[in-house]
């Protein structure tokens, strides 16, 4: 089946099968290896992507449901060629260790950070919700990201 | 240079699932789907027949013993556990190879499963040629005959674990030009060159192990797996590169668990809370195959089993056993958790039958200065340092104003044994870092970069860390036990000395040059234990009741010696990492399996792992409680949350609830 | 990995162009969060899957002459910010907000969450509370049904194969106060169990309780109008007894999620919890 899909504003055409996942779509096909795998049942987190500017988890859609819709990956975030507020957070604290669920907390921090304007540690909470950290015990990720606001 | 960190943030990493390269076959393995049973045939797929390799062997860290049953590469007669490779498929369509595993036909005859460590010791033995299911008989310590005013005896025990890092594990093998080249997720490249030249004859001068990078581990990603040598070896026959992914699903069915261990044991005191000794029996389930570390996991549990405190007697009888269940393997802690588990809850309960405060029994058996206990451990210093400890988080006063605060006091021993490599290259303006014990970003980068800066002077930009590689470093270790910023940070310090002096005789002053030079160094030496490396570690908890029946725990205190920290953020986040899995270990997290052997837990959320709603307020102080001998002072600290966090928090749940805790996870029929 | 078995995908746009896409053996998904789980583990091999989320009948919240109306297709994240005024619709703001987690929010349906009939799922509970109805389309037909009786059990309700929910209908309960409490062991596992209260109290006397309790204490969903309550003032006595009555009569089975006794003890406290808040007491 032919399937397009917007991702960090380029637009991927490929003739998939239905049975293709969203993840595999973004990781095979356009190539974006940025967005990962870690559970495949929706309760990791590690595969979030935007799609119209809200997380999803790509493992749990198929491709053929995303067609024709515009999706933001890790690739596609950032702000003026570098990092965005979340990004320059989490980075400047240290709040990673093996990192392999990064991505889908910038991805999901962005989203957070976008509605809510700015992450107090009930949003945090809140937010992250469907994310596993397997290494941090969180509580890095939580100083880091708290009091971080949206500045334009 | 991009700094990790900001790779990370960008998404621009190389996990193993991120490794494409051209003509790869993808792996698909099928199951053994019972935990037991009798095989009558196999079709389809590439099956033992095939493969002519019965064991995986793999080398002298499995077979050093005698007896042991090690694993196979596919079942053979028999299917011992659920999540057993029978069979493997390969094809150039990831999708079409998951569609090939249905074609292969598996018929066999189910026979009675031995689950537990209770069916161990009364059921047939699972193993041809076997009279029982124990693997090693044990005894610690010597007999006693004073036995004290006061017995307080209790069965404690710690379910298994999945160690569940959030990458799965994975391999590329590529079998090309002679050469076995692996690219793998891993804590140590080392243990799988090992590994997969025993299984598959090779020599390892023709295996190249690459370690890309690793999105956690905690035990999991030290040892050889059936699938590794599937891969390998199918790459050998078609020439092409090959790549198998972990399932969640397969990795909570068949990746090796943790814990699993059961204790019943007695301690003996008098009235005024003076232990006089403690004696009993610890079972270690090591599943269905066993190698050294899980064998002799229950007497390295029981000589930890005095922990901090000057207890003159100790006699422990330990019995590993074989279960139809998943091969046990080393988890956060793997086996300090357990003895700690033990002694502490045994302390609280003594506590309890005196009348006495569970910090003060403590005091009373802990000694100054130095001790050497019967099971020979040595520790010097634990009263002071407890006594500072409850000080400073402040336990007297909170317990004044009437807060239920559960303690526990512990040590942790780091696995400092064989030792590190490291090696360094200065060259194009920056200095290169390898190092023997695979990194998967505990943050090992922070203490490189300030072991550099502090006997080299560079600066932490101009230094990178590398993935573990047996291509640049030929020896070495691997990372587990707590140990990589003591022995990995010693051979980085040694080998920035020896470049230090290799810089001075050629008279190379200013970094710029310096980084230059294309001067490298290589430092590999053995360690020993000292009791140097041994540090204390005090945690506290205080819980909760959420509508007003479930516990959690609501705050924690860690106090914790880790030497000369090498760096501030990276010794926190091993810290609070560490305390968050203890909290699940007592509340959610557990590997439990129904009566005929089949995991309950299907997704990563059934098996209880941590979620942000579960993080406590944490209050984590580190001090410097004496440098260890290592040259620049590191003690280590990965593993203190999960040695420190069980018996604080279960402590903390007694005492809100009443009811007392003696297994874990916490059993919900104790809370009505 | 979980990969399906391969399948046709077809997404009609209304509910004409349904009646082409149905045929014998299709499987209807909306969001997918549980359908492509099921299709991923193997566990429904349809031949054919057919995406109902872009239906144009089932779009869309209104409210009009004391009736909100609901279309099935609505996302979870959409309820959560619904602009429709009353305490039924309070309270499924309020309970969509605290399901899974923002990204489910974003993909699952409200359609998805009824016809699931999984005794986790929250929407119901206050669907059923404002005895709330089901249109419901398929073989070239509409029909209402009332949710009270919709769901039968686990994962069993009146549809038949090839019918869908189009839109959820229910009247507000002017005066009423409401309260909903659910207890979780795991994050983002099945719920122990779940309670939600409403009730209208006038004059210090009770006009109206109804209760709905769910999860796997008892493995579906339950409605109760203790009549003995009514008239009654609100009294600590009052809220034992129902949650007597909530509890009475259900034995869950012992697993993993703990023994049944623990399961009902959790149910009724929190039917406790929930009747207390809603009668303001
Ligand atoms: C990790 C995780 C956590 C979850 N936590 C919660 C929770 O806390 N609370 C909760 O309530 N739910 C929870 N769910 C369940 C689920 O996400 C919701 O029930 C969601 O609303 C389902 O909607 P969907 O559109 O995604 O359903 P789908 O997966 O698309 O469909 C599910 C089933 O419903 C049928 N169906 C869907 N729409 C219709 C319709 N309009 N008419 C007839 N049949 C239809 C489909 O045929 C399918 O059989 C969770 C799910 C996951 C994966
Ligand atoms: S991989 Fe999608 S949620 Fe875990
Ligand atoms: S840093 Fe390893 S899972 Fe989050």
């Amino acid at each position: 089946m032919k399937v397009t899909i917007n991702i960090n504003g380029k637009d991927y055409s490929a003739d998939v099968e239905p049975r293709m996942t969203l993840v595999d779509f973004i990781r095979d096909v356009a190539g974006l290896k940025g967005t990962h795998v870690g559970c495949e049942t929706g309760h990791c987190g590690a595969c979030s992507v935007l799609i119209d500017g809200r997380p999803v988890k790509s493992c749990l859609m198929l491709a053929v449901q995303a067609n024709g819709k515009r999706i933001t990956t890790i690739e596609g975030i950032g702000k003026d060629g570098g990092p965005n507020e979340v990004q320059m957070a989490l980075s400047s604290s240290k709040a990673l260790q093996c990192a392999f669920c990064s991505t889908g907390f910038v991805v999901v921090g962005t989203w957070a950070l976008e509605e809510n304007g700015e992450l107090t540690e009930d949003v945090i909470k809140e937010s992250f919700i469907g994310n596993v950290c397997r290494c941090t015990g969180y509580e890095p990720i939580i100083k880091a990201l708290r009091g971080v606001r949206k500045n334009d | 240079m991009i700094d990790r960190s900001e790779r990370f943030l960008h998404g621009e990493t190389r996990f193993v699932q991120d490794i494409e390269l051209p003509d790869t076959l993808y792996l698909e393995v099928l199951r053994g789907p019972v935990a037991h049973a009798k095989i009558t045939s196999v079709n389809g797929g590439i099956s033992a027949k095939d493969l002519g390799l019965k064991l995986i062997s793999v080398g002298e860290s499995y077979r050093r013993g005698s007896g042991y049953q090690s694993e196979p590469v596919f079942a053979t007669e028999k299917i011992l556990y659920y999540g057993e490779p029978v069979a493997a498929v390969y094809d150039k369509d990831r999708y079409r190879a998951r569609d090939m595993l249905e074609s292969i036909d598996v018929k066999y005859e189910e026979l009675d499963p031995v689950v537990t460590i209770e069916d161990a010791l009364s059921k047939p033995p699972i193993h041809e040629g076997h009279t029982d299911n124990i693997v090693g008989r044990f005894v610690i310590g010597e007999r006693f005959d004073k036995k004290g005013e006061v017995t307080v005896e209790d069965e404690l025990s710690m379910e298994r674990i999945v160690p569940n890092p959030l990458e799965t594990r994975g391999i590329v093998a590529w079998y090309n030009s002679g050469k076995l080249n692996v690219f793998i997720s891993t804590q140590s490249v080392y243990s799988i060159r090992r590994g997969l030249a025993g299984a598959l004859k090779l020599d390892e001068r023709d295996i190249i192990v690459h370690q890309v990078d690793t999105g956690g581990a905690f035990g999991s990603k030290s040892a050889v797996y059936p699938e590794y040598v599937i891969a390998s070896y199918i790459s050998m026959k078609e020439r092409k590169p090959v790549k198998w992914i972990e399932s969640r699903q397969e990795h909570l069915a068949a990746t090796r668990p943790g814990r699993g261990a059961k204790a019943n044991l007695r301690l003996y005191a008098n009235n005024d809370g003076r232990v006089i000794g403690v004696e009993g029996k610890v079972y270690v389930n090591v599943g269905a195959f066993a190698d050294d570390l899980s064998s002799t996991a229950p007497s390295w549990i029981s000589s930890q089993i005095t922990g901090p405190y000057a207890i003159e007697n100790a006699y422990i009888e330990g019995l590993s056993v074989y279960t139809n269940t998943a091969p046990q393997g080393p988890y956060r802690g793997a086996g300090r958790p357990e003895a700690a588990f033990f002694i502490e809850r045994l302390m609280d309960r003594l506590a309890d039958a005196i009348g006495m405060d569970p910090a003060e029994v403590r005091l009373k058996n802990l000694p100054s200065g130095a001790f050497r206990s019967p099971t020979g451990l040595e520790v010097n210093g634990s009263r002071e340092f407890f006594e500072k400890g409850l000080n400073e988080i402040g336990y007297w006063r909170m317990k004044k104003e009437g807060r239920k605060i559960g303690v526990s006091f512990g040590i942790l021993i780091p696995a400092v044994y064989g030792g590190e490599s490291a090696k360094i290259t200065l060259k194009d303006g920056k200095a290169s870092v390898w190092l023997g014990g695979a990194p998967h970003w505990q943050r090992q980068e922070l203490f490189v970069k300030h072991i550099l800066k502090d006997v080299l002077g560079i600066d932490q930009e101009k230094v990178e860390l590398l993935n573990s590689d047996t291509a640049e470093l030929n020896v070495g270790i691997g990372t587990w036990g707590s140990r990589s910023a003591i022995v990995a940070g010693k051979a980085v310090y040694m080998a920035a000395l020896k470049l230090k002096e290799d810089a001075e005789r050629m008279g190379i002053r200013d970094t710029a040059s310096l980084l230059n030079s294309g001067l490298s160094a290589e430092y590999y030496e053995p360690e020993n234990l000292d009791p140097s490396f041994i540090s204390f570690i005090l945690t506290a908890a205080e819980a909760e009741l959420i509508n007003g029946i479930e516990p959690r725990i609501s705050r924690c205190w860690a106090y914790y010696d880790v030497g000369e920290p090498l760096s501030q953020e990276a010794v926190h986040g091993q810290i609070s990492g560490g305390l968050v899995m203890g909290i699940a270990e007592v509340l959610t997290e557990a590997l439990e399996y129904d009566k005929k052997g089949i995991p309950v837990a299907r997704t990563l959320s059934e098996a209880g792992v941590a979620y942000i709603n579960q993080v406590p307020e944490m209050h984590i102080t580190f001090v410097s409680y004496g440098r260890s001998r290592a040259p620049h002072g590191a003690k280590g600290v990965g593993e203190a949350g999960t040695v420190g966090a069980p018996p604080a928090a279960a402590r903390a749940i007694e005492l809100i609830t009443g009811k007392r805790i003696s297994r874990l996870p916490l059993d919900r029929a104790t809370l009505i | 990995m979980l990969i399906p078995v391969g399948f046709e995908y077809l997404k009609p746009k209304n509910l004409a162009e349904l009646d082409e896409a149905v045929r014998d053996g299709a499987f209807l998904i909306s969001g997918g969060t549980v359908g492509v789980r099921l299709l991923k583990e193997r566990i429904v091999r349809p031949k054919l899957v057919v995406d109902i989320s872009e239906v144009e009948e089932a779009q869309g919240a209104k409210q009009g002459e004391g009736i909100v109306d609901l279309g099935a297709a609505l996302k979870i994240y959409q309820l959560q910010r619904l602009s429709v005024n009353g305490p039924v619709s309070d309270m499924i703001r309020f309970v969509s907000s605290g399901i899974a987690d923002p990204a489910i929010r974003t993909m699952g349906s409200l359609g998805g969450n009824i016809a699931l009939a999984d005794p986790s799922n929250e929407l119901p509970v206050p669907l059923m509370l404002a005895d709330a109805s089901l249109l419901i389309y398929g073989q070239h037909r509409f029909h209402e049904e009332k949710i009270r009786g919709f769901i039968h059990g686990p994962h069993r309700t009146g549809l038949k194969p090839g019918e869908v929910i189009v839109r959820v209908r229910y009247k507000e309960l002017d005066g009423y106060r409401w309260s909903y409490k659910k207890h979780f062991i795991r994050n983002l596992d099945h719920y122990v169990g779940i309670s939600g209260a409403m009730a209208k109290v006038d004059s210090g006397k009770i006009i109206d309780l109804r209760l709905v309790v769910a999860g796997e204490a008892i493995m579906g969903f339950k409605y109760l109008a203790p009549e003995r309550a009514i008239g009654a003032r609100p009294s600590e006595a009052i809220i034992k007894e129902v949650a007597e009555e909530a509890v009475s009569g259900i034995s869950p089975k012992s697993d993993r999620q703990g023994p049944s006794e623990y399961k009902v003890a959790v149910l009724k406290k929190l039917v406790e919890l929930s009747v207390k808040e809603a009668l303001g007491a």
